[in-house]
């Protein structure tokens, strides 16, 4: 195995957004104007409900949406109650969220920015 | 419960995750098994959404999640193995992260010769 010398962020945290299908990109968006730098989606499958109330009809899609977010532990929670808030996540049946801390993540990062760093 | 005994590991496994460009996962499991006999790897479709250098929301793109599962010793040689293989220190080369597990199993495999193509 290779090894050299990689710039690894250590104060980051993931937060996992389960939400029913078709409204992550609201909650990304929102999570992104409170200054997350990138967000990854994809589909699952989890508990639905299917139930008629009077005239309005109670429906909770059973096909998932998950969202990642890599943020800063700094900026985690005000990203955290954004999306909360964007999901409307004390709604029953809408989803629900959770954060785990990272060891230490990587990625590319421009040389003006490591210089700024290594300062 | 079943009455069969979990051969749990004692210290704690690492989950490193790698989301990656569309088409460069596959390559990478292949790798992990051939060149480093690791098999607790799997891979699942995404779609990411990222910032530009413009500071400006870039286009989502249909990406790759990597998620493999590495002993405790070898989980900073293989993060490092990883982020080399993956291309991930180069622009739009994604992103990837480790997380500590409570428990991990180990992955064995039936000794049966490789499948051909």
């Amino acid at each position: 195995m290779t090894q050299r010398e990689i710039t690894v962020l250590t104060d980051a945290s993931l937060i996992t957004c389960i939400v029913q299908r078709g409204k992550a990109d609201a909650i990304v968006k929102v999570a992104m104007d409170a200054g997350a730098q990138g967000a990854t989606t994809y589909y699952g499958r989890g508990s639905g409900v299917r139930t008629r109330l009077g005239i309005l009809g109670v429906a909770v899609e059973v096909e998932k949406e998950v969202i990642s977010i890599v943020v800063a532990n700094d900026q985690r929670d005000h990203i955290f109650e954004k999306m909360y808030l964007a999901g409307e996540l004390d709604t029953p049946g809408m989803g629900f969220m959770y954060v785990t801390r990272l060891e230490k993540a990587a990625t590319y990062i421009p040389p003006d920015i490591l210089a700024r760093l290594e300062k | 419960m079943s009455p069969r005994s979990v051969n749990k590991q004692s210290s704690r496994a690492r989950l490193i995750t790698c989301i990656l460009a569309a088409g460069k996962a596959g390559p990478v499991v292949a790798a992990l098994k051939d060149e480093c006999g690791v098999t607790r790897a799997t891979m699942h479709k995404a779609r990411g959404i990222g910032r530009s250098t413009l500071r400006t929301l870039a286009q989502p793109s249909e990406k790759e999640i990597l998620n493999v599962v590495a002993e405790p010793g070898e989980a900073d040689a293989l993060f490092a193995w990883l982020y080399d293989r993956a291309q991930v220190g180069t622009p739009h080369g994604g992103i990837m992260y480790m997380q500590k597990l409570e428990s991990a199993l180990p992955f064995m495999l039936p000794d049966l010769p490789e499948e051909e193509g």
